[in-house]
């Protein structure tokens, strides 16, 4: 038995009877029924509890189109054309994308050259000027990481590994131990300023994650080299500087120990380790460990001159910094006799030459002094000489001995 | 048939291995002027890496090595063991490799006034290397 309603389709009584105590009135069901829903699906979707206020809107159809996002106030008609390096980033920076303020306004998410909107959360960063963390090659860097990422499980050939005397390989897996320690760091160190720095700056932050990625594969392929050939893992360090690191407290801060100071030490130990690596695999690892370091060093140098360029007042404050840097490294240096003595056994050749590898580790630190040195003259803009703290200088004093 | 080292030729014969060879794109793209010199011989050569090949070889002079990213420098015999030995294993052994050899000379075999630009030698070592083992590839004849 069917109810006729002035025109519209039949509805069964029962249907209507099912329909009522669930709120569905005959009018709701002739509306989803004109809309074009056969009977057997209304009564389906009655039986699973589907309620008359979702098939009215169901009923109605899709919302009338807005499509005023389509005349965002942006700048359009963008053609980058890849290069023969590709489509990289940085090269977007064309027109209005290519403006990168001073100071970033915006405290949300928005991309820079997007159209802000009302109502969105703040983030709570806390870096938004530029000079704080800007570096005019962090675009080319991060295109550089990626480009040139390796994978220590394949591009190690770790089947160069054979056993070593018990000593260079307790040495070597002390040595990894701290070296993969080190990789924790950055992690640790740039995955906490990551959420602080705002997004008009996002060369740096997305070269910073792969800092940070290349941190992680640090801390891999030194653990995998110490248990890949019959040793473990040694002791921990003293982590003296490492703390100096992470509490700094403002990015450039924590850049010029990390990126300049922190690099070229371990910079100096993948060329010194590399050199007397005992197969392809050290010798690997070590190569493309100077890759990634020399990329860290690289955007050290450059936010360094930018920043030091903006803001020449704040050079003093960097020597502080720099002073106290120096002396926890020193502190660690000084405390961390498994570290000393390992080199000194890798560099001498076995435990039986020790001393002549502790000779040598004059010649290491002379080495990493001036590699410091170096990088923060750079463009001519900090000169430590002067003020370099008293261990520091006194390796520069170090006779020039070159390893047999 | 002998290839001459050192010569510009010697150099482009390298160039045209490593920019047909997928393993040396694989590395990443490498921007640098490298300059190469002799302590005790006048030649001098310009290798021009950029994006995925080397896109130049060239004899240079004193200006152009001023102007290059970082010259690597060795007396002649030493360029000569390092190139004997990378053809005797098929690559460089532990002894001679770049960053080895440059660590074994007091001014280092890497060289540039600008910290910067000496850097791209660490950041790119490993593309380096393998365009100087690819001379391994060759019947080098030593002048």
């Amino acid at each position: 038995m069917s109810q006729s309603n002035g025109g519209s389709a039949d509805i069964p009584a029962e249907l209507l009877a099912k329909g009522a105590p669930l709120g569905w009135t005959a009018e709701v069901i002739q509306t989803v029924v004109a809309s074009g829903v056969p009977l057997e699906g209304l009564e389906q979707a009655i039986n699973a509890g589907m309620t008359p206020e979702v098939a009215a809107r169901f009923a109605a159809g899709p919302p009338p189109l807005d499509l005023g996002w389509m005349k965002v106030p942006t700048e359009w008609g963008i053609r980058v054309r890849p290069g023969k390096h590709g489509l990289r980033m940085h090269e977007l920076n064309v027109g209005t994308y290519a403006d990168i303020p001073d100071v970033w306004q915006n405290q949300t998410e928005m991309p820079r050259g997007a159209f802000a909107i009302e109502g969105v959360t703040a983030m709570g960063y806390s870096v938004y000027e530029k000079q704080e963390l800007w570096a005019d090659n962090a675009g080319e860097l991060y295109e550089e990481a990626i480009q040139r990422r390796w994978s220590p499980a394949v591009d190690v050939p770790w089947a160069s590994l054979e056993p070593l005397p018990d000593d260079i390989e307790r040495a070597i897996c002390q040595i990894c131990t701290e070296l993969s320690e080190r990789g924790l760091l950055v992690v640790d160190v740039l995955g906490k300023w990551l959420p602080d720095l705002s997004y008009g700056y996002h060369e740096v932050k997305t070269l910073l994650a792969t800092q940070i990625f290349e941190g992680g594969r640090a801390f891999e392929v030194f653990r995998k080299r110490a248990l890949a050939n019959g040793g473990g893992l040694g002791l921990q360090s003293p982590g003296i500087f490492s703390r100096a690191i992470f509490d700094a407290r403002n990015f450039s801060e924590m850049s010029v120990l990390l990126h300049i100071l922190h690099t070229t030490q371990t910079l100096v130990f993948y060329k010194v380790l590399g050199r007397y690596a005992h197969n392809e695999a050290e010798s690997t690892i070590f190569r493309y460990g100077l890759q990634d370091a020399g990329r860290h060093l690289a955007y050290g140098m450059e936010h360094l001159r930018f920043m030091l360029n903006k803001r020449p007042d704040r050079r003093a404050e960097m020597h502080t910094y720099l002073q106290r840097g120096e002396q926890m490294l020193e502190l660690d240096w000084q405390k961390d006799t498994p570290l000393r003595e390992a080199l000194a056994i890798v560099i001498g050749g076995g435990v039986s030459n020790i001393n002549e590898g502790l000779d040598k580790l004059g010649w290491l630190r002379k080495m990493q002094v001036e590699h410091y040195l170096a990088a923060l003259d750079y463009g001519r803009l900090i000169d430590r000489r002067e003020k370099l703290s008293a261990p520091f200088r006194q390796y520069l004093e170090e006779p020039q001995a070159v390893p047999a | 048939m002998a290839t001459v080292f050192p010569s510009v030729e010697w150099f482009q014969e390298i160039q045209k291995r490593v920019n047909e060879d997928p393993a040396f794109k694989k590395l990443g793209t490498a921007d640098a002027a490298v300059g190469i010199k002799f302590s005790d011989r006048p030649e001098k050569y310009l290798l021009t890496f950029e994006a995925f090949e080397v896109v130049n070889v060239a004899e240079a002079g004193d200006a152009d090595l001023e102007a290059a990213d970082f010259y690597l420098e060795l007396p002649y015999d030493t360029w000569k063991e390092m190139i004997a030995n990378i053809k005797m294993n098929g690559h460089a052994d532990l002894h001679h490799t770049l960053n080895t050899i440059d660590l074994e000379l007091p001014e280092g075999f890497a060289r540039s006034k600008d910290e910067y630009r000496r850097d791209l030698f660490y950041r790119f070592n490993q593309t380096f290397q393998d365009f100087f083992n690819k001379s391994a590839e060759l019947d080098t004849q030593f002048a």
